[in-house]
């Protein structure tokens, strides 16, 4: 049955134009499931759009045939009995190229890589809340000036005689046939810029002055044809003049088929990487040149060989869809980045907001990361913005710990390409882990991965641990301060699991208590294989480091933990930087052997915390919160701890005590606990200057 | 807001989505409400026969079938806020991924028991707030017209 409504409710008339946008902004909403549909209906009226329904796929596809200008936006559940959300999607962009959102009951992480891949602007999840809703309309806007960017881009860059008659078609003069090699070459970046442009610029594009051609509607019969001529000539030899002549429409100009075959190649190399990434995993060595483009996976590569490490876990498929898929995504929003490059190590010239380049990383390291982390805490990420921030932390993190030794380096490693890791990695990619479910978690993805596997391999390494853990600190921080805005992110792991991980590796104390530690790994590692820990003791250990694991502040939010509960005061909840090895380790300790003299303190520190001496007494103050003593109170497993404060104090003692010994020099502004985000920047400069980084 | 349903979110049934489609109730949609969880009752029930359907029958090898069901069935559930049911759902699926049939047969029972007390319990506080706005009505004749929005 098919369900169409139109409903406006506003002045605006047809066109919406009357009314301030958002407002008035035309959604085509397309959900098989009524009652959803119902909803989702009256949420965007809510939110003052003009809404059309319809329960079918290919309804909404006439419906978007026929006019294209009819819609700004379409938002599609993902599984339709008439035809699979994806493949709508697809249609979408290659024919009318208005932004799609997916909607899905299941937030899998794969069938978000999948919507990204496919075009998506954006995945939300069922229930769908009107928060969400309230701010879809800035992917229309964001096309738009993309496409605006884009003519005027191309408008500079054609030669002369397209100029004139492009007009409307500016963007797909790159295309001509005359540079077709040359210029889908030479724009491979913009190519996705100016694939939004693609035909849409008619319209819009008065400046330019020229004539207004129509806008060419690819229909299904249009582009068969298309694909026909396209594959008779083959890929390589298509070019849209030829292409043209063997279509034998009439009504089509070559800057039509160019743009159009501009979309098509896209849309194959889409295609073509989501294949490969599905072959990731076996090919892991391989380079997928799509992803040699955005750097990534060569600064893996050669950060392997830099850092020697040979035990790199298998980084999921899913990391390096990932990164590439950053990388496509940052594309279009201008962002250079050239993933984590060994290069990136030279020195860099050029600090980039926007997670630029190569650079980065020497750029992060001499003038500290100020930028890019203020970039982080700019504005409300969407997701586009968040997966620039995620990569912009990645390469801060990463930087800070290419800077010193190769086990630092391998925890960078880890952090960077590990951002959904689904298996167990070696040692260091525990804490990477943990930062990426940060990441994760901002960017709503509700990863049903497992953070186990979190073995902290310094621990194995046993050597210059302290430099991982105030590199994790920092890492922490990092984390931390970008996770200071919680978002309910329930992440169906249990707490413990990723809590375990992250109790070791911060620590400064590390070496110090490295039996303990060890044992504390052994466990660990076994809980964190095992993913779920079921195992209460485990649990409460972990609990135990981490405070009511409601208030854990990045911790708990990002483990999901059920925790809607924001995150409360930070080091309260936070989660007790395992600090230190001792304590962390008793706390992971499934043998209850917690050592002697570990001060088990139920408040969970963020591991940065720990290694600053100088944030101790701030630390004190924080954790003296009022959310400390009730998180206390919820970690009732007595046997790990003596009490609210006490151990606390222990513990900041201890901390100091250690960190004095062993020659840490951390610079106490680190301390990140219950640092508010506008402080982030100058504790990250601190960080980044002070390069308090023990030798050991 | 009555007994019931602070009841019903004690008990995990609903949750706050509930709420929101309540605010969502209003005089330009004055039985926003009872529409959708009309239309999910309806729905539901379609897919629960489904479902079971599916699973009695002797040859059931297909769970890629079932998994559609449970999808649209765990989307408008969630989208209600009948949280319980949403979890059993998150249950199911996983037994279906693990091609556990019994596993699936539990939840299933599970999901029509779960379904039923939502159902009922539904239709109560839809009942009474009906029945609180005839009375309002009634014990404020002047007002009548301003009442009969809700």
């Amino acid at each position: 049955m098919t369900v169409e409504n139109r409903k406006g409710g506003f002045v605006g008339g047809d066109e919406g134009s009357r009314d301030p946008f958002p407002a008035g902004m035309r959604v085509l909403a397309v959900d098989d499931d009524p009652a959803c549909l119902k909803i989702l209906e009256t949420l965007l009226m809510r939110c003052k759009y003009h809404v059309t329904t319809t329960n079918q796929a290919i309804t909404a596809l006439n419906m978007l045939r026929e006019n294209r200008n009819k819609f700004d936006l379409v938002i599609s559940d993902v599984n339709m009995p008439d035809m699979d959300g994806f493949k709508l999607l697809e249609l979408v962009g290659l024919e009318m190229d208005i932004p799609v959102i997916m909607l899905s009951a299941y937030s899998d992480p794969e069938l978000v890589l999948k919507g990204v891949t496919h075009g998506a602007v954006d995945y939300l999840c069922k229930p769908v809340r009107i928060e969400e809703l309230k701010n879809i309309w800035q992917h229309v806007v964001r096309r738009k000036k993309l496409e605006q960017m884009d003519q005027h881009k191309s408008l500079r860059n054609v030669g002369d005689h397209t100029v004139t008659k492009e007009g409307g078609h500016a963007t797909s003069v790159g295309t001509d046939s005359d540079l077709n090699g040359k210029v889908s070459r030479k724009r491979n970046d913009p190519n996705e810029e100016e694939e939004d442009g693609g035909e849409e610029n008619g319209h819009e594009n008065d400046d330019s002055g020229s004539q207004k051609k129509p806008r060419v509607v690819w229909s299904p019969d249009l582009h068969r044809k298309f694909v026909a001529a396209v594959n008779q000539l083959g890929l390589a030899r298509a070019v849209p003049k030829k292409i043209l002549d063997l279509m034998n429409v009439e009504v089509l100009t070559r800057e039509n088929v160019a743009s159009h075959l501009q979309k098509y190649r896209l849309y194959l190399k889409r295609i073509s990487n989501v294949a490969s990434q599905a072959n990731l995993v076996a090919a892991l060595g391989s380079k997928d040149p799509s992803y040699m483009r955005y750097g990534s996976f060569d600064g893996y590569e050669d950060f392997r060989a830099f850092t020697g490490l040979g035990k790199l876990s298998t980084t999921s498929p899913s990391s390096y869809s990932y990164n590439g898929m950053l990388g496509r995504l940052n594309t279009p929003t201008g962002l250079g980045f050239r993933g984590i490059s060994s290069s990136g190590l030279s020195q860099p010239n050029q600090l980039q907001n926007s997670g630029g380049s190569t650079d980065y990383m020497g750029q992060l390291q001499s003038q500290g990361a100020i930028n890019p982390v203020s970039n982080l805490f700019g504005g409300v990420p969407t997701k586009l913005e968040v997966n620039q921030m995620h990569l912009q932390n990645k390469l801060i993190s990463y930087q800070e710990l290419k800077a010193e030794d190769p086990v630092t380096s391998r925890l960078a490693n880890k952090l960077t390409n590990q951002p959904m890791t689904t298996t167990s990695s070696s040692g260091n990619s525990s804490l990477v882990t943990v930062m990426s479910s940060h990441f994760l978690q901002k960017n709503r993805i509700k990863p049903s991965v497992q953070m186990g596997g979190l073995h902290f391999e310094p621990v194995d390494a046993g050597s210059s641990d302290i430099m991982d853990q105030s590199q994790c600190s920092d890492i922490w921080n990092v984390c931390t301060a970008q996770n200071s805005k919680p978002s309910p992110i329930n992440i169906p792991m249990p707490l413990s699991s990723p809590l375990n991980n992250f109790q070791l590796p911060l620590n400064g104390n590390f070496p110090l208590s490295t039996s303990s530690v060890r044992d504390s790994h052994i466990d660990f590692s076994s809980n964190a294989v095992s993913g779920c820990n079921d195992d209460s003791r485990h649990d409460i250990a972990c609990q135990g480091g981490l405070v009511g694991t409601s208030n854990y502040t990045v911790q708990t939010v990002d483990y999901g933990q059920s925790s809607r509960s924001a995150q409360s005061v930070t080091p309260a909840g936070g989660f007790v930087g395992q600090d230190i090895d001792h304590q962390g380790t008793a706390f992971c300790n499934r043998s209850s052997d917690i050592p002697s003299g570990v001060q088990l303190s139920p408040a969970v520190i963020p591991a940065d915390v720990l290694n600053l001496k100088g944030g101790i007494s701030s630390f004190d103050s924080n954790l003296r919160s009022d959310n400390y003593l009730p998180e206390q109170s919820k970690i009732q497993e007595d046997e790990f701890f003596q009490g609210p404060f006490e151990p606390l104090d222990e513990l900041m003692n201890a901390v100091i005590k250690r960190e004095y010994n062993d020659g840490v020099l951390l610079d106490g502004d680190w301390w990140l606990a219950g640092i508010a985000v506008s402080v982030l920047p100058k504790v990250l400069r601190t960080v980044l200057n002070s390069h308090a980084l023990p030798t050991g | 807001m009555n007994r019931l349903l602070a009841l019903l979110f004690h008990q995990g049934v609903l949750d706050e989505q509930f709420l929101q489609l309540q605010q969502l109730q209003d005089e330009s949609s004055p039985n926003f409400v009872t529409d959708v969880v009309t239309i999910y009752f309806h729905e539901s029930e379609k897919l629960l026969r489904n479902l079971r359907a599916l699973l009695t029958d002797r040859d059931f090898s297909d769970y890629k079938k079932m998994e559609i069901h449970l999808n649209q069935f765990m989307g408008s559930s969630s989208s209600i806020g009948a949280r319980r049911i949403r979890n059993v759902c998150v249950a199911f699926r996983a037994a279906s991924e693990q091609n556990n049939l019994s596993g699936c047969f539990r939840a299933l029972d599970v999901l029509e028991h779960e379904y039923c007390y939502l159902k009922n319990k539904l239709h109560e506080y839809f009942q009474m707030e009906q029945q609180r706005a005839i009375a309002a009505g009634a014990r404020y004749p002047m007002q009548q017209h301003n009442r009969t929005e809700e």
